[in-house]
């Protein structure tokens, strides 16, 4: 018991250290953080998150190949009738392009009525409204590209950082233009005019998406520093010094609800630490720029 | 179609056996309409007879799954050969159309207020029988009249003879074709018949005198005619009116309407004078010649052109080209002749005309009828009882020469309006509009007040319907059987058949069932020894070598017919004295004039204009209006009138006008039509729509029926026959009459189309590079 | 190979509407659409040369088809024997290619909420069978056949003569083409021009704006990746722990 509490006394006392404002750690410090998960993810999450990927990659890829008409054609020629030979016929192709749409529809909208509390509006709430160290971000994210600006230096973000978000609005605004427009191309629903608009609306929606997946798939797959977000997105877990470094903001309020939570598990052994009991007090939302000065 | 034809074994074979083929093929083994329709289980070819006018083409009618769903025409019929109009293809829409009449129903409210119950067959043809007996018993069974029409009526004429009573009248005489039939019965000893047999594909030189074939569409008649025209035929249209056939005329001559005689008769002065008749035909084949000569004598082409407005020189021109091609010359005897009252004398003139060009019996001419080799059996029934009266309508006797297998609808009206000579208390009315095709409606409507009893039969509500105390409602022609159709005059020598091709869609029943229910109803068992109208024609067919089994297969069978006369072989026509009368003793005998004379007609006066009509090609009679596939092409007639005349009376196209006639009797609101192929003096409303009737149609229509407007008619004292275009008309907008302010004369120019045709064979110039080639191709094509 | 083709014959027409009839019945055209249509004309002119015409017409197979060219599923494409046909299967209804058609031959049939126009009734000519307009047309005025068989009686016709409905403006190589020697086709050119191909906003934008802004953006974005991945690759992966 004792040397559990010697333990997490540690552990919080590291934390509450942190807890003041991100600096710059010492190579323990990252060591002890780097070896501590938390979770990002939940089940519904990642099942989503590949769902919709997958789904995704299936519409833009059998997409792509329906618009043959010149003036609206995308992939090259030989795609073109590579997928046709895929599909042995184009309405073949059509009717799946149709198929993996509704599946993918009546997933979002599930998820959107079974979810909307624990995910939907929780999602929108947390993760898509943009404050002030959002819009700091992103000169500062270019200035860290180009090399001019430690990633300490960088406003804290939160859950994701603001390019994320900036990425998930469009996402977001064009999921909805497609569960509009597919199924009045799909359906012939309205006049020709209507299905005219729709489809104009499905391509921008669509191209919109496309312009960022690129950005969505490098930074998660083959950027280093952002690896770890992929892999989370398996697990559903994330290494602390990761959250700590990239999604301060975020790692703080887990922090503090992980601290409330255990103030009140040794309350019930009549354990009293008075330094958990504080983090009520220090649970807010205001933005923190990392307090080191660059040297 | 087993095998795949090649494409090119296609294209050689389309002309012959592509039609053929059709018959094999599913209307629908179409990818494109399987996309739209489910694939059938089940894919029927039902031939049959068409009905959506009287020409009665051979059709197929494809089935799929019990639903009529394509009607094509028939290869093996000689009427149509395989092509079908736009009426008979209309046919599937019929069937389905929703306005049908589809139960038994009796009046419960006041005549014409549209009260109705419905009720069961055996309680309307109950109900039926008791009026109609109730009438014989209090005024005798010649009390009771009918109007009928189309196959299904003979069924119930003969009922009517089989009763007693005299009293049954069609329009197909007095309101059509009447007048023809007795001109040239007194002239040939014959008519030409129906399909007439007039040698249109062969001819020459066609003359139309107020035909307008194209508008007025019979199938095999317009194969013939186009076929024609594409042979190199020379076309004399004379009609007040550009029609379709005009404008493929070489000459057409917009003849003051009413003065077509006049015109005839000049041509027969001109083609005596130049000595372009046929002698020998003349000479061996024909009385009274010289009469003919001296009659003639005064009607001069310049005589002729102060009455026709048709310059003389045009009329030389015309009557040379006739000289010139005979005897494939083709003097269209016409179909619907009601036009003057004077009508049998006209066609006397077309009879004399082409008789003195000797074309009968002649290739381009008119062909000949043969005997039929083969016999029916004859139903074992007694004869029908002498009439206890003389029919009311005159026909035989008031009117010598009406045919009183047809009767006279308009002296019937008269006498159940007057009821006189006798009572008239009952009518019943089958497959007629009688408000569409009997002038003056409002003498029929009155009529109707005067009986006690006035039962409808019909497929659709026409507007008499709205006034019957009893409705019976007929099966289609695609839902029932009538009686063998056999036709000895024509290319080929046929009988075909109309059997159900499909399943009755209502409450409805075959005009041979309601005629013998009722006729059992009626005391008249002895005549009825069937109850089923198939029975019949296997009895009637057993020993005439003509299998039922193949006539029900292929619709129609044929055999070869005799057309022409044999180079030097004489007629012998079915005269006193086996020889055409160009002067009729006959007539002469009954006070009436022995050769055609022209009679003058009045001028409308200013402001009005004369009402002509015809038909509208998509369009039958009244019964095609409702038709939703027909209607959407024409909806609604509109009026023609003279551009100029039009204009100076501050119109434009598609104005709507209200016209009235010298009685005060007014449409409703017609759009115009302004063209310059219409005569100044003349308003020309297309046949077959509108009507006052409310009620049981469910689309609304206005009232902008031509017969509306025919108040006024002569009757032809020769035949009975009616004439309809006597009536005057002006146009009203916003009550206010309209008058042109400017004259416009035809006369001043040459009616010759002389212009178009030249730029037509400067045309074919640069384009004959091959003009041989061309000769056969277009051969090929007919 | 075959090319197929049709001729109406003006001379012969009669304006009788059955053809139009006939493929309403074939095809379970709704009223008021056609496939197939005949426009009669009032009779025109200075009397005595007057002009009554009708305007007998059907899609007309184009070889340079702009509905071919709108369709953005390819839907509507030109078969090897020049037959312009719909694949229902593969229609969307978006009306573009009804709004490119220079003749008007097209219709969104609402019973299947999908485009319907003349196919040349292919699946009876492939069984030997002539269209259905042509098989009941009454005057024989349409002729159907093969202009790359010259002795073919369309070729022949073409040859001797007949015109399709062009102008200096549109000619797209429409397949229909019109016998006259009563001076008649004039009338028809005058009164139904065939039409520009049209386009509407919506594909306007997306073609002439959105289009290449999109492939500016993905490109970009593309390029940017490549750039940044290639300088990764160059300097080695930094591990996290700094």
């Amino acid at each position: 018991m004792g040397q559990r509490i010697s333990k997490l006394n540690d552990d919080i006392a590291l934390d509450h250290d942190l807890l003041k404002g991100p600096r710059h750690l010492t190579f323990d410090e990252k060591r002890i953080l780097a070896n501590r998960v938390m979770k990002k993810h939940g089940v519904g999450g990642v099942t989503l998150h590949w769902v919709n990927a997958i789904s995704w990659f299936l519409l833009i890829f059998t997409g792509t190949a329906l618009l043959s008409a010149s003036y609206l054609q995308f992939a090259p020629d030989w795609y073109i009738n590579m997928m046709d030979g895929i599909f042995g016929t184009r309405s073949a192709m059509l009717h799946f392009h149709i198929a993996v749409g509704v599946f993918w529809v009546t997933t979002l909208l599930l998820y959107g009525i079974f979810g909307y509390k624990n995910y939907l509006l929780d999602f929108i709430k947390h993760d898509l409204t943009i404050d002030k160290d959002d819009i700091n971000w992103f000169p500062a994210k270019a200035k860290n590209l180009a090399g001019k600006l430690s990633h300490y230096q960088m406003p804290a973000q939160g859950t994701y950082n603001a390019g994320q978000k900036a990425y998930a609005v469009v996402v977001a605004f064009s999921t909805v233009t497609l569960v509009i427009t597919g199924p009045i191309m799909a359906f012939h629903i309205g006049s020709t005019t209507i299905i005219q608009w729709a489809m104009m609306l499905h391509f921008v929606a669509t191209m919109s998406v496309f312009a960022g997946v690129f950005v969505h798939v490098y930074m998660a797959a083959l950027f280093p520093e952002e690896r770890p977000a992929f892999f989370s997105m398996i697990t559903g877990k994330v290494n602390e010094l990761y959250a700590y470094l990239h999604h301060y903001k975020w790692w703080k309020e887990i922090k503090n609800e992980e601290h409330m939570f255990f103030a009140e598990e040794l309350k019930k052994d009549g354990i009293h630490l008075p330094e958990l009991e504080q983090c009520k007090n220090i649970k807010d939302h205001q933005a923190h720029v990392y307090n080191i000065e660059e040297k | 179609m087993e095998k795949k034809i090649s494409r090119r074994s296609f294209l050689k074979i389309s002309g012959t056996v592509g039609t053929g083929a059709a018959v094999g093929l599913s209307a629908s083994t179409s990818k494109t309409k399987a996309a739209i329709r489910k694939e059938p289980k089940k894919i029927e070819k039902i031939p049959s007879t068409c009905e959506q006018c009287f020409w009665r083409c051979g059709i197929i009618a494809t089935v799929e799954d019990g639903k009529l769903v394509n009607i094509e025409g028939n290869p093996l019929h000689p009427n149509n050969r395989g092509k079908i109009c736009a009426r008979g293809n209309a046919g599937v829409s019929l069937v389905y159309e929703k306005d049908r009449l589809k139960n038994p129903m009796i009046r419960v409210g006041e005549r014409g207020s549209g009260n109705w119950k419905e009720v069961s067959w055996k309680e309307a043809l109950d109900y039926t029988a008791e009026k109609l007996l109730a009438v014989a018993k209090k005024y005798g069974v010649e009390s009771n009249a009918l109007f009928s029409h189309g196959a299904s009526g003979y069924f119930i004429s003969d009922m009517y003879k089989f009763w007693g009573s005299p009293n049954s009248a069609a329009p197909s005489f007095a309101q059509c074709k009447g007048s023809r039939d007795v001109g040239y019965e007194l002239t040939y000893g014959e008519n030409l018949g129906s399909p007439e047999r007039i040698d249109l594909s062969n001819a020459k030189v066609i003359t139309l005198i107020g035909s307008a074939l194209g508008e007025n569409i019979h199938t095999g008649q317009i194969i013939d005619f186009t076929d024609g025209l594409a042979n190199g035929a020379q076309l004399i249209a004379v009609d007040p009116r550009f029609s379709t056939a005009a404008s493929k005329a070489k000459w057409w001559l917009p003849i003051k309407p009413g003065t077509d005689t006049a015109l005839v008769l000049a041509w027969i002065n001109e083609i005596i004078n130049q000595k372009g008749y046929d002698e020998n035909f003349v000479r061996n084949s024909t009385t009274g010649f010289s009469e003919l000569v001296s009659h003639v004598k005064e009607f001069t082409p310049e005589w002729a052109e102060k009455i026709t407005e048709i310059p003389a020189s045009t009329i030389r021109e015309t009557a040379r080209a006739m000289m010139d091609a005979k005897p494939a010359v083709l003097v269209h005897p016409g179909r619907h002749v009601a036009w003057y009252g004077n009508d049998v004398q006209r066609a006397r003139a077309m009879a004399i005309l082409s008789a003195i060009l000797g074309i009968w019996g002649q290739k381009g001419g008119y062909f000949l009828k043969s005997a039929f080799p083969a016999s029916y059996n004859a139903l074992n029934i007694p004869d029908a009882p002498k009439p206890k009266r003389e029919r009311v309508d005159g026909a035989g006797y008031r009117f010598p020469f009406a045919n009183p297998d047809e009767g006279l609808t308009q002296e019937l009206v008269k006498a159940t309006l007057s009821q006189q000579p006798y009572p008239i208390k009952s009518w019943m009315v089958f497959g007629q509009n009688i408000f569409n095709s009997i002038p003056n409606k409002r003498d029929t409507r009155k009529a109707i007040d005067n009986l006690d009893f006035y039962a409808v039969v019909d497929v659709r509500p026409t507007e008499p319907t709205w006034y019957a105390d009893v409705v019976l409602p007929e099966d289609t022609y695609l839902e029932r059987y009538d009686s063998l159709m056999t036709v000895t005059g024509w290319y080929k020598q046929y009988v075909s058949l109309r059997q159900p091709v499909v399943k009755r869609q209502h409450n409805t029943k075959p005009g041979w069932w309601i005629a013998m229910e009722l006729g059992k109803r009626l005391g008249l068992s002895a005549y009825y020894p069937y109850n089923d109208y198939e029975d019949v024609i296997k009895y009637q067919l057993k020993d005439s070598g003509i299998s039922f089994t193949k006539l029900k297969k292929d619709g129609v069978v044929t055999f070869p017919a005799k057309i022409y006369l044999n180079p030097g072989e004489s007629y012998q026509f079915k005269t006193s004295d086996k020889k055409v009368h160009l002067y009729s003793k006959e007539l002469k005998d009954l006070g009436f004039d022995p050769l055609p004379k022209y009679e003058p007609v009045n001028d409308p006066g200013k402001g009005y204009f004369r009402l002509v009509y015809g038909l509208m090609p998509v369009h039958s009679h009244g019964k095609t209006e409702s038709n939703p596939w027909l209607n959407t092409i024409i909806s609604e007639p509109h009026l023609w009138i003279n551009e100029t005349i039009g204009r100076s009376m501050g119109l434009k196209n598609d104005d709507e006008v209200i016209v009235e006639n010298q009685d005060g009797i007014r449409s409703d609101k017609i759009k115009i039509l302004m063209t310059p192929g219409m005569r100044p003096d003349a308003v020309f409303l297309p046949h077959g729509f509108g009507g006052n009737d409310r009620g049981l149609l469910d689309y609304t229509r206005r009232n902008v029926s031509d017969n509306n407007l025919i108040s006024k008619y002569n009757v032809d004292p020769i035949s009975g026959g009616t004439g309809l275009r006597v009536n005057f008309v002006r146009l009203l907008v916003d009550d206010n009459p309209l008058t042109p302010t400017v004259e416009v004369s035809m006369t001043g120019v040459s009616a010759t189309k002389v212009s178009g045709v030249q730029q037509q064979e400067e045309q074919n110039r640069t384009f004959n590079i091959q003009p041989k080639k061309k000769e056969s191709a277009i051969k090929e094509g007919c | 190979m075959s090319k197929y083709a049709m001729v109406i014959d003006m001379d012969r027409c009669v304006a009788c509407h059955a053809c139009e009839v006939a493929c309403r019945s074939h095809y379970d055209v709704p009223v008021p659409y056609y496939r197939n249509w005949v426009h009669d004309l009032r009779p025109e002119g200075v009397y005595p040369d007057i002009k009554k015409v009708s305007y007998v017409g059907l899609c007309n197979h184009c070889d340079d088809a702009p509905c071919v060219k709108a369709c953005p599923t390819g839907a509507t494409y030109e078969r090897k024997d020049g037959v312009v046909v719909v694949d229902k299967d593969l229609c969307i209804g978006c009306g573009l290619c009804i709004e490119a058609c220079p003749y008007g031959a097209r219709y969104i049939n609402p019973v299947i909420e999908k485009v319907d126009k003349c196919d040349f009734c292919i699946d009876r000519v492939e069984q030997g069978v002539e269209p259905a307009c042509v098989a009941t047309c009454i005057a024989s005025a349409r002729i159907f056949g093969d202009m790359d068989d010259p002795d073919s009686k369309v070729s022949q016709l073409i040859a001797n003569g007949a015109q399709p409905n062009v102008s200096e403006k549109v000619n797209v190589g429409p397949n229909i083409y019109y016998l006259d020697s009563h001076g008649n086709f004039p009338v028809v050119q005058a009164a139904f021009p065939p039409k520009l191909p049209h386009m509407p906003t919506p594909q306007k934008m997306w073609t002439k704006v959105l289009r290449p802004l999109f492939w500016l953006a993905i490109g970009g974005t593309f390029l940017g990746q490549l750039v940044a991945f290639s300088t990764q690759l160059f300097k080695g992966e930094s591990d996290i722990k700094e």
